[in-house]
């Protein structure tokens, strides 16, 4: 019984066996073939030998966590629609993360930034605005602290994440009412038909500007946009009228 | 949630989901070999598969507010390499000038091998790499799942959105279109053994 053609059913077994991931009635059937097939056996051994050359781990090279982390810089995070709480440092690009009270101080500050052509102000300005508690602790991190924070000792150190903090809510504007984001889901209901892509007015700081959106005349109220995940799969978000 | 129930990577991924790039570069520091090497594997040019390593951290710190801690971040990570790597070589495919193999040679062996093992083990990689090549691009995705990031069939299943049964038979299907390569490229099997693993 050694032609490979009827040995089918092995190769499986073969394949989970060098993952180590056969039940013991599994390897003890694996063990009863390969010591009477030949061909079955080479593969084994064959398959085995070869594990090895997958190991070997590459580098990138020389200051590859650098260029990531300075690309990452210029790239504006997308906005999180859970209302998590949104304590950033300072950045070029937090401006626009911010919530719609922050925007007149930023400006003002801008504008005596360009004055007084110094530091200084920004400094305070983003020290007096940060009210939360845990911000000092946070914004000291450095990588080697935060690696060091691995041991279950230092685990105390860690500021608690739960900590009251301005929230931020991503909102919409459809036809002068603001929308909540409520739910997903994976369909659209027939009865919503497009409306268009939203605009940059429309989205608001939701960050959906250019996703198509969708009504129902009767649903008034609910709105539906698409968007699409990390692997570029759609899905639909629902938005109500904020009450 | 309290904080001491979450682990330290969890909590790496909370703070870089609100933007701190400290955290982020943690993350990056910790799997950037894994990413690279995931990549490097499927593209075979170190260039290429830098820029799809970046891309695939990008992609995750544009949408890490987004992401859901129900899922493992290193899972959600290399899903993400094998995306950003796929669409290198999808360009490649449709700029087939653009890139000649055999302008790209693996890297030599250890320098601590003599002449002859060193070339061996060069032979050797090099017959690997082109077979991995020449796998379908379903296998070749989910064989270096397995094989360089060390996923479980769980965690590939979740990745690739496979059930456990197709990850099973997919991967057996893989390492046998693998074996078929190497005995057509010829001595493979007949060449004395690569030396030892090195670290994962």
């Amino acid at each position: 019984m050694s032609a490979l053609a009827n040995c089918s059913e092995y190769w499986e077994l073969i394949s989970a066996s060098l993952d180590g991931v056969l039940t013991p009635e599994e390897q003890e059937k694996l063990d009863a073939h390969l010591s009477e097939c030949p061909d079955c056996r080479a593969m084994w051994e064959q398959l085995s030998a070869l594990e090895p050359e997958f190991m070997e781990l590459s580098e990138p090279s020389e200051g590859f966590a650098d260029r990531v982390l300075a690309a990452a810089e210029t790239l504006e995070q997308d906005i999180p629609f859970t209302n998590l709480p949104q304590d950033r440092k300072p950045g070029k690009e937090n401006w626009k993360r911010v919530n719609a009270w922050w925007k007149p101080i930023g400006i003002i500050a801008a504008c005596c930034v360009f004055v007084l052509g110094g530091g200084w102000f920004v400094t305070h300005m983003w020290s007096a605005g940060s009210a939360a508690p845990s911000e000092t602790a946070q914004a000291t991190g450095k990588a080697e602290e935060y690696s060091a924070a691995a041991g279950a000792d230092d685990a105390a150190t860690l500021p608690d994440l739960d900590e009251a903090r301005p929230v931020v809510t991503a909102q919409l504007t459809l036809d002068g009412k603001t929308y909540v984001q409520s739910s997903t889901a994976a369909e659209l209901p027939d009865s919503f038909t497009p409306e268009g892509e939203l605009t940059e007015e429309q989205a608001g700081n939701s960050g959906m500007a250019g996703h198509s959106y969708f009504t129902s005349p009767g649903e008034p109220g609910t709105c539906w946009v698409e968007d699409f995940d990390a692997d570029g799969e759609p899905y639909y978000q629902v938005w109500t009228v904020e009450n | 949630m309290r904080t001491d129930d979450r682990t330290e990577e969890q909590i790496l991924v909370m703070r870089a989901q609100r933007g701190e790039q400290d955290a982020f570069r943690v993350l990056v520091e910790r799997y950037q070999k894994l990413v690279y090497t995931l990549a490097l594997r499927m593209l075979n040019v170190p260039a290429d598969a830098e820029d799809a390593a970046q891309e695939a951290f990008l992609s995750a710190w544009k949408a890490l507010p987004r992401f859901r801690m129900d899922a493992k971040f290193s899972t959600w990570l290399y899903r993400l390499t094998v995306n950003a790597a796929t669409d290198v070589l999808r360009r490649r495919q449709k700029e087939p000038d653009s890139f000649d193999a055999a302008e790209h040679p693996v890297q030599a062996a250890d320098s601590a091998d003599t002449p002859e093992e060193a070339a061996q083990r060069a032979e050797r990689r090099a017959m690997v790499r082109r077979a991995i090549g020449a796998l379908s691009e379903n296998h070749r995705q989910i064989l270096l799942l397995r094989e360089v990031t060390g996923l479980s069939y769980e965690e590939i299943g979740a990745a690739l959105e496979l059930s456990l049964g197709t990850v099973r038979s997919r991967l057996a299907r893989a390492r046998k279109e693998l074996r078929e390569e190497l005995l057509a490229e010829g001595n493979y099997f007949d060449l004395p053994p690569s030396k030892g693993e090195k670290g994962r």
